[in-house]
Formats: structure tokens, C-alpha cells, sequence
């Protein structure tokens, strides 16, 4: 999806109140107004222990999402923020990426593609969908950085029907 | 929490109802004092306490273990109310700004001593993680089952104490340790930083690998950091075969190729052509993309009526007063369990759970047994004539076998220590015709296979003179970190005197 075509699709989403809730399941609610309510990332944050909620919203001043995480679900994520473009990549190991992203964020919310190879030895079409990370600043200084994401499979090619991959969360590695 | 009030009738005398019984109900639990700690606080005053008057304490959670493992007669200390505060209430915060640097690339969580393995399986989910294996049953707490060296099936995935990186451990006195490999997860200097004089962080590969499989006799263990990976779909297909069959192919070791799990359940009686039936289960990892294969409604219903617990009833007198029926039941049930080639596809941790074959009332005793030189085979074939001669004297074997397979652990009680094992595990109906004899005749048959029964499940010939430094090289060890953190015998129960741990422990080298 092109970024203006995925803004298009944004500002539609707006006007009709989409709500993502964890379980990947997109609510429609039509209201007849524009006011829309906030992507919702809802989940277990493995760090606090805790079941927590959490609203796309502002991003502090001078923050951005550039920086290079580790992840309990792809170990190793760098991404880079320019403007309002992201663009990053992922892999199980150094020197290995398996996969990219590439979108557009607003706020502490960062929307994208993602694409990925297969396993060694799987000549298989890679992964592909869509996804999204919403930004939580440290609470402190002594804090770490965290993302709460989620991504959705695309079935079929062009993709026919999406399936949830489930939660994508990681934490900033300090510099 | 309420100090627990004495349970006895003041007479010296043992109450006439049990204070806590275990699952299975074969362990009636005569405790003087039962406790519910529900903060860490609270379960170091019990321990103070009990070690302030050299008393005797035991932990237990679920009471999953058919064995004397979880006896007192002084205080049981219940964990399963031992929750976090926030929900989900089964996870601790990481404390991950205490770890080294650099942290390795793998997902790790912290659990609390009273969190079941549904509830955090459930937890992990909305995390997007999960366990890399696990058993049968989810109902257990993951600490008492790790604690335990409980295991899943799969020759290159370790019983569950091999995903434990790092334990918090209330030992005699109230005094609270951090144990971990020498090399464990955790800076010292941060964690000084942090705990000063409240915690003392031991990092020493003796300590870990006695405390992690501790039978409950080194303390309590309130939370263990643990290693998960990103959630995983299993596809599980079960075939039926036969011994002359299979057996070859497990000796040859062709049947293990490209399966990340595999178990077989074998009927122990002949079928007319002279064989004996059984029941292959293998499961891999699905595509990450592919859609669930969910186990059929109707089978679903079937199950369910199986072992309800009327039918349950039904069946054992079913087979009291008929047990020559019991071979051909034992064929038609595996028959019931095929899947045909589609298999079941689900998310991990709804395939590794057997489903409401839990519930049926059963004792087991279960045994496990080197891999090298194809040893268990020849236990298997031991088992299959012992349960031949029982049946000669009127005693049926209710349940088929099932072998399962783990990688070695390094923990020094784990009953794959050391070696790669097959682990063979025989259940029968609780009350049914010479349920415990029969199990009492396969563990007597088996040491001579260098068998190691299940802590949790029936044994009792391991408390003869020597059995323990026999069946387990380093149990020496283990029983120098016993002495340490035991010093006041508080942790001492009916399963460690039988076991004659401090007379063993007079017997090793200095």
C-alpha cells in the first residue's frame, strides 16, 4: 500500500471510528461524525508482570521512534524515524535481517508494512502484512523505552484475507 | 493472612478428617497448621517461624503429585493463593535493569510460585509468547511442576527446569535468596544496588542446579524468571501402529526424524494376530500463517462424556467385574484417539494439553530410562511380560503405556539428568483390583534398567540404603546444598526421612 493511498485509508478509518483492540479485531463503529476513537493497544507487558492499556496519542516533544530495540518476538529491531516516515528491520541474530517495515507515524503511533523471509531452507513466498506500534515513553529516568504493536498475516498474494500474527512488543536498548 | 489455626483435637491424637488432600485423594495431608501466604512477606514469616521453633514445613500447590513428596504432619503451606496484585496476577516485573549486559536476544518472563500453567499460558497469549514445550496437564502451578523436573516429549527439548534462568528462593530462617548458574542473568552490582542486605544474590552452577529440581527441600520457591519464545501453532497428527512396527524405528531412531514431538502409547495386551496396538503421536511446527484445525465438536463431546465422572465410575466396575474386557477396550480407545492425516493445527499450548483425559482418577507411576544402547526398549519388553504375568494372577493393567522423550538436564535431582531419556509412564484406575501392587511389580522390574521413577508419582523402593547416589551420580551435590540451606531440617518431611536424605549424605565423599 502506497503512503498516500495508506493515509487515504487513515483518514477513512478516522471518520468511521475504527478501534483495534488486542486480538487484532477492528471494530467499526459507525458514528456519523468524524470524532474517532484512538488505536488501543490492550495487553500483558511481560517487563511490569502487568495487563496494560494503552492509547495512540501525542509523542513528547524531541522523542522519536529511531532507536534500536530488542524484542521477545523478533529479537533484534531497528527502526528509523524521519520526519513523518518510518522505515526499519528485524532478525533473529546480528548480522541477519529477516525482515523490513516501512510507514508512516502520528503521534506516538507508528502504522507500516512489514515483509518476511522464510526460515533457511524455505523457498516459500515471505510473510507479509501490516502493523503497528504505539510509543510509551520511560515513566523515569531510571525507565526503559517501550513499543506495543501489533501485526496481522496477509493470506494470499495479493492478499485475499489477513490473520492475526498477535502482539509486537519490544524495548529501547539504551545507548 | 491468618495464622492458621491448629488442626488437631487436642489430644495428641490425629483429626479424624484430613486438612488438605492432593488430587488424587490419595494423599491425605494430617497438618497441624495449614497457611495461605499471599505476599512474599508473609511466606518469610511462616518460615521464620517454623525455623524459629525447628519445626517442619512443606509447600504445596496444586497436590498434582500422587507421592509422599508433599507431606507434613507440622505446617502445610499452601501457594496457590501467592499471586502478583495486578492482574493477569501471574507475573512478576522482570526486574530486567539488573540484567547484564549485553541481554541475549531471548524472551524471558518472571513467575510467581502460585500461577497454573493455563493461567500464564493465557498471559503469555496476550503477550504474544508462549512455552517452548510442556506436559499433558495445565492445571498445576509451573513452579511445583518445574520443581518436580516435570517434562513434555521431545528428544531435543529438556524437562521443564531447563527454561528456569533464575530463582528467588525463602529458605530457612525467612532468608531470602536470588539462585543462579554462575553466569546467571543478573549483574551484581545492580542487584547490590537494588537489595542491599535484602536478598542475597548466589550465582553458583551447584546451588542452581540443586535448587531448580529441590523437591521442596531446600525452601520455597516464590518466583522463577524463565525463558519463553514468541507465541507457535503446533500441528499434531495421531496414527495407529503396531510394537513390531514401531519399535524398530524407535531403535533405529528413524521415527524421531523431523518431529519436534513424538509419544507413543502402547496397549500392553497382544490382539489375536499377536501384536500389540499403538497409538503414534507427532507434532511440528505449523506455518505461522496457517489456519487452525480445531479437535472436532463431536469427539469434544465424546471426551467429555468419557470421563465424566459418573461414566468413570461405570467403567471401573465395568472392569472389576469383567477385566478381560480391559485389552479390548484399551484397542478401541486408541482407535477413538487416530486423527487422520489433517491432524489438529492450534495454537501450542492448546495442543500440548490433553484435555479431559486430566480428569480421570488414576494413579501412575511413571519411570525413566536411558536412551543409549536402546536400553528402554528392552525395559518396555520388561514391563510388557511383567503385566503378562499380573494378568495370570487376576491383576489387568487399565491404562496403555506411554513413552515419551527428553533431552538430558543438568539439573543434579532431574530424572533425565545426564542423559537423554525415555520416559515411560503406566496409570491405573485409583481403587481399582491390585492397582498400587501392580505399579510396585513394573518399579521393582525396571531398576534393573537403571530406571529413575517420577518424584511426583508413585515410588517406593527409593528409599532403600544407596538407591539415591546410585540412580543419580551427583546426588552427592545435592545434598551438600540441603545440608546448607536446610541446616534446621526445616524443609524435612515424610518423602526426605524415607529417603534417609541425611544418612546419604554422611556417605558421600568429603
Amino acid at each position: 500500500m502506497s503512503a498516500l493511498t495508506r493515509r487515504g485509508v487513515l483518514r477513512f478509518a478516522a471518520a468511521a471510528g475504527i478501534e483495534r483492540l488486542v486480538g487484532g479485531t477492528v471494530v467499526l463503529q459507525i458514528l456519523g461524525c468524524a470524532r474517532a476513537p484512538p488505536i488501543r493497544w490492550r495487553g500483558v507487558d511481560v517487563s511490569s508482570g502487568q495487563t496494560i492499556a494503552l492509547e495512540a496519542g501525542d509523542l513528547p516533544p524531541g522523542v522519536t521512534f529511531t532507536g534500536t530495540y530488542r524484542s521477545p518476538h523478533t529479537p533484534r529491531l531497528e527502526l528509523l524515524q524521519q520526519g513523518a516516515l518510518l522505515s526499519g528491520r528485524y532478525g533473529a541474530t546480528e548480522g541477519e535481517w529477516r525482515g523490513l517495515i516501512s510507514g508512516r507515524v502520528a503521534g506516538n503511533l507508528a502504522q507500516f508494512d512489514w515483509r518476511e523471509c522464510r526460515p533457511p531452507g524455505d523457498a516459500s513466498d515471505p510473510l507479509n502484512g501490516t502493523g503497528y506500534f504505539v510509543f510509551d515513553p520511560p515513566a523515569s529516568p531510571e525507565a526503559l523505552t517501550r513499543l506495543f504493536g501489533w501485526r496481522t498475516f496477509c493470506i494470499g498474494r495479493p492478499c485475499e484475507q489477513t490473520r492475526d500474527a498477535g502482539p509486537w512488543t519490544a524495548v529501547r536498548v539504551p545507548k | 493472612m491468618a495464622r492458621g489455626e491448629p488442626n488437631s483435637q487436642g489430644h495428641g491424637c490425629r483429626p479424624t478428617q484430613p486438612s488438605w488432600l492432593n488430587y488424587a485423594r490419595n494423599q491425605p495431608v494430617y497438618a497441624r497448621y495449614v497457611e495461605r501466604p499471599q505476599t512474599l512477606e508473609e511466606l518469610r514469616d511462616v518460615v521464620r517461624e517454623v525455623s524459629g521453633r525447628r519445626g517442619r514445613m512443606r509447600g504445596v500447590a496444586t497436590g498434582l503429585s500422587f507421592s509422599d513428596i508433599l507431606q507434613t504432619d507440622d505446617t502445610l503451606v499452601v501457594l496457590t493463593d501467592l499471586k502478583s496484585d495486578a492482574p493477569p496476577r501471574v507475573l512478576l516485573p522482570l526486574e530486567e535493569e539488573l540484567w547484564r549486559d549485553p541481554v541475549p536476544p531471548e524472551a524471558r518472563v518472571r513467575v510467581i510460585a502460585g500461577a497454573r500453567i493455563r493461567e500464564l499460558n493465557a498471559a503469555l497469549a496476550a503477550a504474544g509468547l508462549a512455552f517452548e514445550n510442556l506436559g499433558g496437564y495445565d492445571g498445576q502451578t509451573l513452579i511445583g511442576a518445574i520443581s518436580t523436573s516435570t517434562h513434555g516429549s521431545g528428544l531435543f527439548l529438556g524437562p521443564l527446569p531447563s527454561m528456569v534462568q533464575s530463582l528467588d528462593l525463602v529458605t530457612t530462617d525467612g532468608a531470602l535468596y536470588r539462585v543462579e548458574p554462575a553466569k546467571g542473568i543478573t549483574d551484581p552490582d545492580k542487584f547490590r544496588r537494588r537489595y542491599g542486605t535484602r536478598m542475597t544474590l548466589k550465582q553458583d552452577d551447584r546451588w542452581f542446579r540443586s535448587c531448580v529440581v529441590s523437591l521442596g527441600c531446600m525452601g520455597v520457591i516464590y518466583s522463577a524468571t524463565v525463558t519463553v519464545r514468541p507465541s507457535f501453532r503446533l500441528i499434531e497428527r495421531k496414527w495407529l501402529s503396531t510394537w513390531s512396527l514401531v519399535r524398530p524405528k524407535l531403535a533405529a531412531r528413524t521415527l524421531f526424524d523431523n518431529l519436534r514431538h513424538l509419544e507413543v502409547y502402547l496397549n500392553p495386551y497382544r490382539r489375536r494376530d499377536g501384536d500389540h496396538g499403538c497409538l503414534v503421536t507427532e507434532r511440528n511446527i505449523a506455518r505461522p500463517e496457517a489456519a487452525k484445525i480445531p479437535v472436532p465438536e463431536s469427539k469434544l463431546a465424546a471426551q467429555d462424556l468419557v470421563f465424566r465422572p459418573s461414566t468413570q465410575e461405570g467403567l471401573l466396575k465395568l472392569i472389576e467385574g469383567n477385566p478381560r474386557l480391559i485389552p479390548s477396550i484399551l484397542e478401541y480407545s486408541l482407535e477413538q484417539l487416530e486423527t487422520g492425516p489433517a491432524g489438529h493445527l492450534d495454537d501450542s499450548y492448546r495442543i500440548y494439553n490433553i484435555g479431559k483425559i486430566n480428569t480421570a482418577r488414576v494413579l501412575s507411576g511413571e519411570y525413566f530410562l536411558p536412551m543409549k544402547d536402546n536400553v528402554y526398549l528392552a525395559a518396555v519388553q520388561r514391563v510388557l511380560d511383567v503385566i503378562e504375568d499380573n494378568r495370570r494372577r487376576g491383576v489387568y493393567q487399565s491404562a496403555p503405556l506411554s513413552l515419551r522423550f527428553v533431552k538430558a538436564s543438568d539439573a543434579f535431582l532431574s530424572m533425565a539428568q545426564g542423559r537423554e531419556t525415555c520416559a515411560i509412564e503406566i496409570a491405573m484406575f485409583t481403587g481399582e483390583h491390585g492397582a498400587r501392587e501392580a505399579l510396585l511389580s513394573y518399579e521393582q522390574a525396571l531398576y534393573a534398567f537403571e530406571a529413575r521413577p517420577h518424584w511426583g508419582q508413585l515410588n517406593e523402593l527409593t528409599g532403600a540404603q544407596g538407591w539415591l547416589r546410585s540412580a543419580y551420580g551427583e546426588s552427592c551435590q545435592w545434598l551438600s546444598v540441603y545440608r546448607e540451606l536446610n541446616h534446621k531440617g526445616v524443609f524435612d518431611n515424610a518423602f526426605t526421612d524415607r529417603m534417609g536424605l541425611s544418612k546419604e549424605l554422611a556417605r558421600c565423599p568429603r
